[in-house]
């Protein structure tokens, strides 16, 4: 239990645009490294946001360290770690965790990456990006596999389970875009490369279609209806079912609040 | 040329004293207007046109401050602000010898009463005199006379120093002492208006001087009783003559100083102005005007606790006004620290809960938490949500508590 001292804000933000916001303070900064490393790693550390550690946060040492590291060749996990450390944010054990957990990206294929910043980018909102990232995986993955020396059947059996498995993945970034058309086609893009299950259950909660046993169909049917259930009883359902018991004016002043909101979320797609 | 003027007010008199020119002007402190023309007096003046029967005179303008009170003059209803707003401009014109007002450096000006209503007040009496508001100060009487006293011979401050007020009707004590070691030196004053006293009306024939000399000479027995005192200063209409106090003059003096000031308050209160304080001379400062009190928030900083002074003891506690952002971990209350220096056993915590704040994960509601002297005893702090950022929005919420010093 402490309170940590908030030491400067800025009086320009610095947009970070893979998470689409703008932060105003050291801790928020740390904050977007700390719950989204992969994002920062591939976007952030670049002059603009030096310069802005120096201006708006004041920190020159640290903006001036991040400049030598720049010139001498240093990663960005490097990088973001000596952000990490100068922000008044993460206690000692959670800073030495997170810099572990940074280096191991290092080790991960061009697939691996693409993939996990595609997921990242998908959990915020940012689904042009994630497809954009998930289309450079399926790229990955078909560069490693003829670059691979042994292309056995069992090893192509693997390539494309794992492709179809990325086809429904975009095909579900494309439903939260409402382009359902694009959706259809990479499920049937992911059926053809191998017929998985998934792409067929996928397909069915689209529209309906779908060769599944009826018992399968039934679980379906009950997953809608409890995930239905389950949304009306969110916070954003209840907002909205608030407002109908306002009078018109402040229902309409809510109203447009929350059309506002989607509008901000729809941009950001 | 640059001047640095104190003023001492009350309800009798003002008197303000330059601190280059060594320059002194004390007036009663009324000001009167023509029935038919708009010209004012002050003082003597003032009170001879009201005699004249051409003028209306208004006196006791600082109890007509705090009463928030207004005086009627040919039909027009003047505050109590305007009317203390004349006086001074006119008093500072005539100590300023044809100098503008812009040529003030500073002005200090001195209270009998530590009262955040009053100083407001004056202060904004002051800035329609003409004064910048930057420049004005407000200090208490017995701050002025630390000033005062710390800018004599040290000698005098040797041990207690006491000082005694007459003038009017009033009558009041105060004590200075000298606090050295434990890090920093420091000045403790304290003392206010006595019980005893009369008015000094009395002083004009036989009997009422004896009776006021007995009374000065119990009240000396009484307050300088209760330590060594170096020395005792004596202020105020009611010893411009002392042939009337003999036995009270005859007891002070035995093994002290005795010092008549006629304007002492005004004259501390211009030292204050010129930087000749007893703060620049590195002493840290108790008195009604000065907090009693340090106030304290324990924070982290790189995972270090650390504790952030965000109003030092001894500091006029009348600018004292602070600010610090902070990030809730795992808390969802704050703690305010309150120490007395010197005194170990005076640290108390005051935790202030966060009700009605937004539930948001940890260490993602930042929190702007402001502290504010109301007095020389009570202490406002409000905190404030300020979100986090864009991740988190602010909501308009906040809490308030007022804690004793």
């Amino acid at each position: 239990m402490a309170l940590l001292l908030c030491r400067q804000t800025a009086s320009r933000p610095f947009y970070l645009s893979k998470l689409n916001i703008n932060i105003w303070s050291e801790q928020e900064l740390c904050y977007c490294i700390y719950n989204n490393p992969l994002l920062c790693m591939q976007s952030l550390p670049d002059e603009g946001l030096f310069s802005w550690i120096n201006e708006e946060l004041k920190m020159k040492k640290l903006s001036d360290r991040l400049m030598m590291m720049t010139r001498a060749g240093e990663g960005a996990d490097a990088m973001l770690s000596e952000i990490i450390q100068e922000c008044n944010y993460l206690d000692t054990q959670e800073k030495a965790a997170f810099i572990k957990k940074l280096s191991e990206f290092k080790d991960l294929s061009g697939y691996d990456m693409s993939y996990m910043e595609g997921r990242a980018l998908f959990d915020s909102g940012n689904y042009n990006a994630a497809f954009e990232c998930f289309s450079d995986a399926v790229r990955q993955l078909e560069a490693d596999y003829r670059r691979s020396s042994k292309n056995d059947d069992a090893k192509l059996k693997d390539h494309n389970e794992i492709k179809a498995d990325l086809y429904c993945d975009m095909a579900a970034v494309k439903m939260q875009m409402f382009d359902e058309k694009s959706a259809e086609r990479l499920l049937e893009l992911s059926k053809e490369t191998f017929y998985n299950d998934r792409a067929v259950r996928m397909r069915y909660l689209i529209d309906k279609k779908g060769d599944l046993p009826e018992e399968e169909l039934n679980k379906l049917d009950e997953l809608v209806m409890k995930a239905k259930e389950n949304a009306r009883e969110t916070k954003a359902y209840r907002d909205v079912e608030a407002i109908f018991e306002l009078d018109t004016d402040s229902m309409l002043k809510e109203a447009g609040k929350i059309a506002a909101a989607w509008k901000k979320s729809f941009r950001k797609m | 040329m640059s001047m640095n003027i104190g003023v001492d007010l009350c309800d009798d008199y003002i008197t303000v004293y330059c601190a280059e020119e060594k320059s002194m002007i004390s007036v009663p402190a009324v000001i009167c207007r023509e029935k038919k023309e708009d010209v004012w007096y002050i003082g003597e003046t003032a009170y001879r046109t009201a005699l004249s029967g051409s003028g209306v005179l208004t006196d006791k303008l600082l109890s007509l401050l705090k009463k928030n009170g207004t005086s009627t003059i040919s039909r027009k209803a003047y505050t109590a602000g305007q009317l203390i707003a004349r006086l001074l401009s006119t008093v500072l014109s005539q100590i300023l010898n044809g100098s503008p007002i812009s040529d003030i450096e500073n002005i200090t000006i001195a209270l009998r009463d530590a009262d955040r209503q009053e100083m407001d007040g004056i202060l904004e009496a002051a800035v329609m005199a003409g004064v910048e508001k930057d420049r004005i100060h407000m200090i208490s009487h017995q701050e002025a006379f630390i000033h005062y006293v710390m800018a004599q011979d040290k000698e005098l401050s040797y041990n207690m120093a006491g000082l005694f007020d007459l003038s009017g009707e009033d009558l009041s004590f105060c004590s200075l002492k000298v606090i050295r070691g434990g890090g920093k030196n420091s000045i403790a004053a304290s003392g206010g208006e006595l019980e005893e006293k009369f008015r000094t009306g009395i002083l004009k024939n036989d009997s009422g001087s004896e009776l006021a000399d007995r009374i000065m000479t119990d009240a000396a027995k009484k307050y300088l009783g209760n330590g060594i005192y170096s020395s005792v200063f004596l202020t105020g209409k009611g010893f411009e003559r002392t042939d009337w106090a003999k036995g009270f003059i005859e007891f002070v003096c035995k093994k002290r100083r005795v010092i008549y000031e006629a304007g002492l308050f005004a004259i501390g209160a211009a030292y204050f102005s010129a930087g000749q304080s007893a703060d620049s001379a590195g002493y840290r400062i108790f008195c009604d005007t000065r907090t009693p009190a340090e106030v304290s928030l324990q924070v982290v900083i790189n995972d270090r606790k650390s504790k952030l002074v965000m109003i030092p003891a001894g500091v006029p506690w009348y600018t004292a006004d602070a600010f610090a952002e902070v990030l809730l971990k795992g808390q969802t209350k704050v703690d305010i620290d309150i120490e007395a220096p010197g005194r170990v056993s005076s640290k108390k915590s005051v935790s202030i809960p966060l009700e009605g704040f937004p539930a948001r994960p940890d260490r993602c509601t930042r929190v702007s938490v402001r502290v504010r002297c109301e007095d020389g005893e009570r202490l406002n702090v409000s905190i404030k949500d300020m979100g986090f950022g864009e991740i988190y929005p602010a909501e308009d919420v906040s809490v308030s508590k007022q804690i004793a010093l």
